[in-house]
């Protein structure tokens, strides 16, 4: 969304504020991306772990 | 004259203007604290499934509780937030009687949507989503107890996910959302959850546990039991009692704050079906049922875990009518919960199930008890705000069918997806990494690196 008010001032903010870098739906974007890539790694650290466990 | 009149009024709207204020940042507060309350419950769990595994899955038992928090939270805010407003009507995705529900009126549940992050009009979403977000997070640690000491984390969480993100939602659109079939059509009343928080994880854990299996060394080749003992009883019962301390924050979120724009009543606490009810009624009826389910626990076993699994069972037998039960009732029906709890835990083990902590027995049975104890003690009420004929009622038939409802949204997604897990590898840990204990063979540190000795038999 970014800054939504015309001037720089929280004095006109009254609704939505997020004003950070880039689009809600980037963000929600990258968060995916770091669940999934967190469980793959997680998963191959799991099973290299089971089969060293097996020799 | 007129300017005093003038005055007058303007004190009045100014008055009126912070009473506004004062309530919304009450409720906004209110909903808040429950979140913290609720995160105790999850400290409990943690402290409980540890304390029940054996010194040589200690830590992989805790790491699990915790990533199943983890996942929880976001995926909650990426999909199962709108899943409750969306799906009350079923899977048609429409709105119900009330209007506020259907894929049309859930946009705002979206991760990307206005209401789903800082936003100075809107006092109340955020509050109310993570107070969800922790319901999804207790489903996903009931069921995380019952799988311990042998289930693979990736695949955990995999399950955890379509537990506490989707199936459970699914029973709260169903049944505890003002547009929900169950509730509009059948008159189903499960205010404290019993069935679509509980019994909905606890068969969903009797799903996964059938594929997954027993521990090595839990049944012997006649297919008598050995008993696993837990590595530290007394952490398990305290963690029990952090859990009912939890519980506390789990039953005040499921009432409905009067005076704002969403609120049932201006003037009175309510239901989420809006039916009126008190915080009185809850600390009577809550405090009851706990009594309730220790002292019939007591009576059958002698066994502190049971008992305190009792106090559980006993607010969980009482949970679906809380609202409505005379106290001594609901004393009633909660030893009745505590006196069956292990008994229905010893049949569960005869079939060849082994599930660690009586998850299945203490949520998923005791749920449905707890469902059916409002059919059997509080039929005939409008289970809705409105006038009688108007809306549903309550009746042992509209409590049986939600039974079965919450009986499958629990069991059918637990027993698929933990099967198509097996066929992929990711369900088990190797029979080795189970034999030499999960801590050592994945877990960078040690629980306890002084003092206590190594197992010696597959069972230790």
């Amino acid at each position: 969304m970014g800054w939504p008010f015309d001037e720089a001032s929280w004095n006109a903010a009254s609704g939505a504020y997020y004003s950070a870098v880039g689009s809600e739906l980037l963000w929600v974007g990258v968060s995916v991306v770091i669940c999934i890539a967190s469980m793959v790694v997680g998963a191959l650290h799991e099973n290299d772990a089971y089969r060293k466990a097996e020799n | 004259m007129e300017e005093q009149v003038a005055e007058l009024m303007a004190k009045v709207a100014a008055l009126e203007a912070k009473a506004n204020t004062t309530n919304t940042m009450f409720a906004e507060t209110y909903y808040y604290l429950t979140i913290p309350l609720m995160v105790i419950i999850h400290a409990g769990f943690l402290a409980y499934e540890m304390g029940a595994s054996r010194h040589k899955n200690v830590l992989a038992s805790g790491i699990k509780n915790i990533l199943a928090f983890a996942f929880m939270v976001p995926t909650f805010y990426y999909f199962g937030w709108w899943v409750y407003w969306a799906f009350p009507t079923g899977f048609s995705l429409t709105p119900g009687p009330v209007e506020i529900s259907g894929a049309e009126y859930a946009a705002f549940a979206w991760p990307w949507s206005e209401s789903a992050g800082p936003n100075l009009a809107d006092n109340s979403t955020g509050v109310f989503w993570g107070a969800f977000t922790l319901f999804a997070a207790t489903t996903a640690s009931i069921f995380s107890g019952a799988v311990i000491e042998r289930i693979q984390v990736v695949g955990f969480v995999i399950l955890a996910i379509v537990l506490g993100s989707f199936a459970w939602v699914v029973g709260a659109a169903w049944g505890w959302h003002a547009d929900g079939w169950l509730v509009q059509d059948w008159g189903y009343h499960d205010f404290g959850a019993a069935g679509l928080v509980h019994a909905v994880a606890g068969f969903f854990a009797l799903g996964v546990l059938i594929n997954l299996g027993p521990r090595i060394g839990k049944f012997n080749p006649d297919g008598t039991a050995n008993h696993i003992g837990a590595h530290n009883l007394p952490f398990t019962l305290v963690g029990l009692m952090l859990i009912i301390v939890g519980f506390w924050g789990f039953l005040m979120a499921c009432v409905i704050v009067p005076g704002e724009a969403w609120s049932w009543y201006g003037d009175k606490w309510a239901t989420i079906y809006g039916t009126p009810m008190t915080l009185s009624a809850l600390s009577f009826n809550i405090l009851m049922g706990f009594a309730g389910g220790i002292i019939g626990a007591w009576m059958i076993t002698r066994d502190p875990f049971w008992m305190m699994s009792g106090a559980l069972g006993g607010i969980i037998s009482c949970a679906s009518g809380l609202d409505v039960w005379q106290p001594a009732q609901a004393m009633a029906i909660g030893f009745v919960g505590g006196a069956i709890a292990a008994p229905a835990a010893k049949i569960l083990e005869n079939m060849g199930i082994d599930d660690a902590v009586g998850a299945v027995t203490i949520h998923g049975t005791l749920g449905i008890w707890g469902v059916m104890a409002v059919g059997i003690f509080a039929s005939g009420y409008p289970a809705l705000q409105g006038e009688a004929g108007e809306v549903a009622t309550t009746s042992i038939v509209g409590q049986a069918v939600g039974a079965v409802v919450m009986f499958l949204l629990g069991f059918v997604p637990g027993y698929v997806v933990s099967l198509i897990l097996k066929m992929v590898g990711l369900l088990r840990v190797g029979e080795a990494a189970e034999i030499q204990g999960l801590d050592m063979t994945k877990v960078p540190v040690q629980a306890y690196p002084e003092g206590i000795a190594p197992s010696t038999t597959p069972a230790q």
